[in-house]
């Protein structure tokens, strides 16, 4: 994209030195305080000096914070797969059908964005407990899938925008009915689009503490956010090392998925939004 | 899209509406129906400590505006927002400009640097009031062993550095986000008209004025509206550094809402707060309606 | 692409069986009642062990069940007030007095002189001990454990700085802060809070000391001339070096563990940090001890906020009878005794309070002596608790950055409290 000229090296050079260690150095100095044994938390050496596996193989053999990462993992995959799912039909829908209504609904997924989310939390609570939902996963995966919604209904409308109605009126001669034009010929060309909305509503899903504490209290469906504050947030006492080292270990499963998907999510993230 | 005869099958506009179905009832249960009452519990007297309530029509309205703290912290949610976005935007292109260079780590980097973004928030927040700490902070270690300072500084303990501290450590977490973002809008602007600007004669600069700004005006415009909303959302990080403090400085909109509901019980001011923050955010969507409704 | 699909799919609908399961209600099995415990010390990582073991050996015993709900400390009041909106199970909660207070201005709370009887409850307590938990007569929150929030210092660092005895008047107070900072040791010398609510809680002791208050008895607001003196001793520490901005108590807590500070307030969970920074539990008073606060004038009482956890039983609940005899077995000798071996909080009631080894407890003694003198927090009894404390920090704070001096901070305060009242 750019020549390699003397000034693009150094400004290559100095970027990739100087946001590297924005971005990098917090990051290690958490595995660092993962690895200092307890009482040398505070002790301000940076690798170099007595480290241990203790924290990390504590929180591995910690089953209630094991519990709390499967919890975690189940509602963050279930709901964004929900999430995409749901944000994919909205946004055919918008994108390629024409109805009345369409663009006030449009207007008001986007306004769902608008509202302090903490304002929600009393009168979704109350819902969730008509329903008798308190407590379920569900409760949790229905108000994340929400969350999701406005992004991913306008990310990949933007997406289908893109592909040519001229494809589906062709597959409509051939005979495909509506169902098969979309999981046959719209869905699957949708496909990155689709990963980047569910790493989207996933990290969102991971992320939140107020709702799934306030909605979830069993601690056997609990997740890792309201877990790891609950467990090492005390009343007396606050766990840094701890609670960095259960930070440390829960990201290592995401980030596998995330080396593995990062392609599909970096293209698919844009080149619904970015159209010819 | 032209109609076809439909044989025994859903007509178009049936098929439209029924695929946007459930995400119109999901929508409606967990968002307008909560977001209705707030706006008529912003009427009432409604608190925390009481479930039943009195309408007291525009008293809260009138609480909200007369609180002299109140432009104070709506000035201070429009320079968390703005600066909370820009700099990792900023800074997100960089790293994806970084990034496309294809070199041999850069793959490996870029799944790596995804780490930040699903880090907890708290977890975060404890991080970065540690590395800021004005007593056994790393950056005040740091930067005493390297000479520079003989005292520590206060950096949380003074309000217009806790709030270049906050503004940094969300800046860290989201910058992740940017540069996927913005790596794939770099990936996706037009190879050939890179090359036809080259031959033009064009330098870096110029082609980056000229050929990749335009080619990414949209995903820009994408970015920056969803990154200012999820700061305007934005709860934990400030709320874990300094509760808002000192002396007001870090208080944005959102917290203001959340102390308002969950620490004084006010249900019906805060809902109050929350609405009068939808209007100003209307304005903002009305923006991006607009756009959107220019590419439609 | 479509392999890796299907894949996905069956993934996630396996999942979704599992997520369905989780819908089955957990209603206990057999004959017993099933009750519901709230609170946050069942999720904390040094009580989790001791809190599921006190429900798993009354479940054994009684034969009814013991279902916990937690939160975090700092969120329990809020998730328990979300909760009673909503009318869920709940028969029995751990509220500490902040707590306490808030759940009480709901008017959900049972009055315990009917659930356990007044005689039960006078023969087991001693008469201070219950009125913490009494509002307008009604014994709304029966004891737990109970002390008060003092001055803790370290004594190694005092001995360090040429003190062998705590400092009793402000004036020693001062001399010792100063000998302290000259050790040159980059210790801070005392903690007191200036971030968030705990700021408010440790500024109403010093105020008490210097001969004012917040508010009058007939709740109006004080702050006598004394409140201006209080500020500028605050102002004039914080010039020495004395104090910090950016402190609340996790903060003190972190550096007194580390040995980088010689005082702060906090009540007996102080140990909890020591304990879990890696002291000995039972050598915790060499490096952190509790002390009378400092007075004005020697002679003068020494002031002391008092701290405690109760169990409150909710009017709603349909096992009041089961909730009363669950915490009868939480306070009875046994459990409420090794609570306090294991944590250190401090039982109440007549007969387990004054067993030798409470009684002689090196580390609780000094917490148990600021007791007998101490007050209840003046938001104590207030709706908007968190309201006045939120506008004394945020005055105080603003006095000590520079931007009002202690007068406009008094008169500030003077001005919000009095309309936020």
């Amino acid at each position: 994209m750019f020549q390699k000229t003397l000034a693009f090296r150094i400004f290559f050079t100095v970027s990739l030195f100087l946001i590297g260690c924005f971005v990098f150095l917090p990051l290690l100095w958490m595995i660092n305080t993962a690895l200092k044994p307890a009482d040398k938390t505070f002790t301000l050496y940076f690798f170099a000096g007595e480290l241990t596996l203790d924290n990390i193989i504590g929180i591995l053999s910690d089953k209630t914070i094991m519990t709390y990462l499967r919890n975690s993992l189940i509602v963050s995959f279930l709901s964004s797969f929900m999430a995409t799912l749901v944000s994919s039909f909205a946004a055919y829908s918008f994108s390629k059908f024409r109805y009345r209504g369409r663009k006030a609904i449009m207007g008001a997924f986007m306004m769902s964005q608008a509202f302090p989310q903490a304002i929600l939390l009393l009168a979704i609570y109350l819902m969730m407990q008509r329903f008798h939902l308190l407590g379920s996963y569900w409760s949790l995966l229905i108000s994340y899938v929400v969350f999701t919604l406005p992004v991913g209904t306008w990310t990949l409308k933007g997406y289908f925008d893109g592909i040519s109605n001229s494809l589906i009126e062709s597959a409509k001669i051939d005979g495909a009915g509506n169902l098969r034009i979309m999981t046959r010929i719209v869905f699957p060309m949708a496909i990155p689009g689709m990963i980047s909305i569910a790493i989207y509503g996933f990290v969102w899903s991971w992320n939140d503490l107020l709702y799934a504490m306030t909605l979830v209290t069993d601690p056997s469906r609990r997740t890792l956010a309201p877990g790891l504050v609950m467990t090492y947030l005390g009343e007396a006492s606050t766990n840094w090392a701890a609670m960095m080292s259960a930070s440390i270990v829960a990201s290592i499963p995401v980030t596998i998925i995330f080396v593995f998907l990062q392609r599909y999510f970096i293209t698919g993230l844009t080149s619904g939004a970015v159209k010819e | 899209m032209a109609k076809f005869k439909n044989n025994g099958r859903l007509t178009d506009t049936q098929t439209g509406v029924l695929l946007v179905i459930p995400g119109l009832a999901v929508f409606i249960a967990v968002i307008l129906y909560p977001f209705i009452s707030a706006i008529l519990m912003s009427f009432t007297d409604r608190s925390l400590l009481n479930p039943n309530s009195n309408v007291v029509g525009f008293e809260n309205y009138v609480k909200v505006f007369s609180d002299p703290y109140f432009f104070k912290t709506v000035w201070t949610t429009v320079v968390f927002v703005v600066f909370a976005t820009l700099i990792p935007f900023t800074l997100g292109l960089i790293w994806a400009i970084v990034l496309n260079q294809g070199f041999r780590l850069s793959e490996f980097l870029r799944g790596v640097t995804l780490v930040n973004w699903i880090i907890p928030g708290t977890a975060i927040g404890f991080l970065w009031s540690w590395i800021f700490n004005g007593q056994y902070g790393i950056l005040n270690g740091l930067l005493t062993s390297m000479g520079i300072i003989d005292e520590n500084i206060s950096f949380l303990g003074q309000p217009v550095s806790a709030l270049i501290c906050v503004i940094i450590a969300r800046s860290w977490q989201m910058l992740p986000w940017y540069m996927a973002f913005l790596l794939g809008g770099l990936q996706s602007v037009p190879q050939d008209r890179i090359e036809a600007a080259r031959i033009d004669g064009a330098n870096n600069l110029q082609t980056f004025r000229y050929i990749v700004i335009p080619g990414m005006r949209q995903i820009f415009f994408l970015v920056l509206i969803l990154g200012a909303i999820g700061n305007l959302q934005h709860f934990d990080i400030p709320w874990t550094m300094t509760e808002g403090g000192p002396a007001r400085a870090t208080t944005t909109l959102s917290i203001e809402v959340y102390r308002t509901a969950f620490k004084n019980w006010k249900l019906g001011q805060a809902a109050t707060v929350g609405t009068v923050w939808a209007i100003l955010l209307l304005l903002f969507s009305v923006v991006y309606l607009k756009q959107v409704k220019e590419s439609d | 692409m479509r392999k890796l699909l299907s894949i996905a799919l069956v993934m996630i609908l396996s999942l979704s069986l599992f997520a369905g399961g989780a819908n089955e209600s957990t209603v206990a099995d057999g004959e017993g009642t099933s009750i519901v415990w709230a609170g946050w010390s069942g999720e904390e990582e040094a009580t989790r062990d001791i809190f599921q073991r006190m429900r798993t050996t009354y479940e054994e015993m009684s034969g009814n069940t013991v279902n916990w709900v937690g939160w975090t400390w700092a969120d329990t009041a809020q998730q328990l007030l979300i909760r009673l909106q909503g009318g869920e199970q709940l028969d029995i909660a751990q509220a500490d007095i902040g707590i306490f207070n808030t759940v009480a201005q709901t008017g959900t709370l049972a009055d315990l002189n009917e659930v356990f009887g007044e005689e039960w409850l006078k023969e087991n307590f001693a008469e201070a001990t219950l009125a913490v938990g009494q509002i307008d007569g009604k014994q709304l929150g029966l004891p737990w454990s109970m002390a008060s929030i003092t001055m803790v210092y370290n004594p190694e660092i005092l001995s360090r700085a040429g003190w062998d005895t705590v400092p009793t008047t402000i004036e020693e107070f001062e001399a010792c802060m100063a000998d302290i900072a000259a050790l040159g040791e980059g210790i801070i010398p005392y903690g007191v809070s200036t971030k968030d609510d705990t700021a408010a809680g440790d500024l109403m002791p010093w105020l008490w000391t210097f001969g004012t208050s917040l508010f009058n008895e007939d709740g109006t607001v004080n702050l006598g001339p004394e409140a201006v003196d209080t500020i500028n001793w605050y102002k004039d520490m914080l010039a020495k070096g004395y104090i910090q901005m950016d402190i609340g108590r996790g903060d003190a807590r972190q550096l007194f563990a580390q040995g980088k500070m010689a005082f702060y307030d906090d009540a007996v969970v102080a140990k909890g940090q020591a304990v879990s920074a890696g002291v000995d539990p039972a050598e915790v008073v060499n490096v952190c001890s509790a002390m009378p606060r400092p007075v004005l004038n020697e002679g003068d009482e020494s002031q002391s906020t008092m701290w405690g956890h109760m169990l409150v039983i909710f009017d709603s609940s349909k096992h009041k009878d089961t909730a009363a005899d669950f915490a009868k077995f939480l306070i009875s000798d046994e459990v409420a005794l090794e609570y306090f071996e294991q944590n250190g909080m401090p039982p109440v009631t007549n007969s387990a309070a004054n067993t030798e080894e409470v009684l002689n407890d090196p580390y609780l003694k000094g917490f148990l002596d600021a007791t007998a003198t101490a007050k209840l927090d003046e938001t104590a009894r207030m709706t908007n608790a968190s309201e006045i404390k939120t506008i004394v920090v945020e005055e105080l704070q603003r006095t000590l950055l520079g931007q009002t001096t202690a007068e406009e901070c008094v008169e500030n305060m003077r001005a919000r409290l009095s309309s936020a009242i």
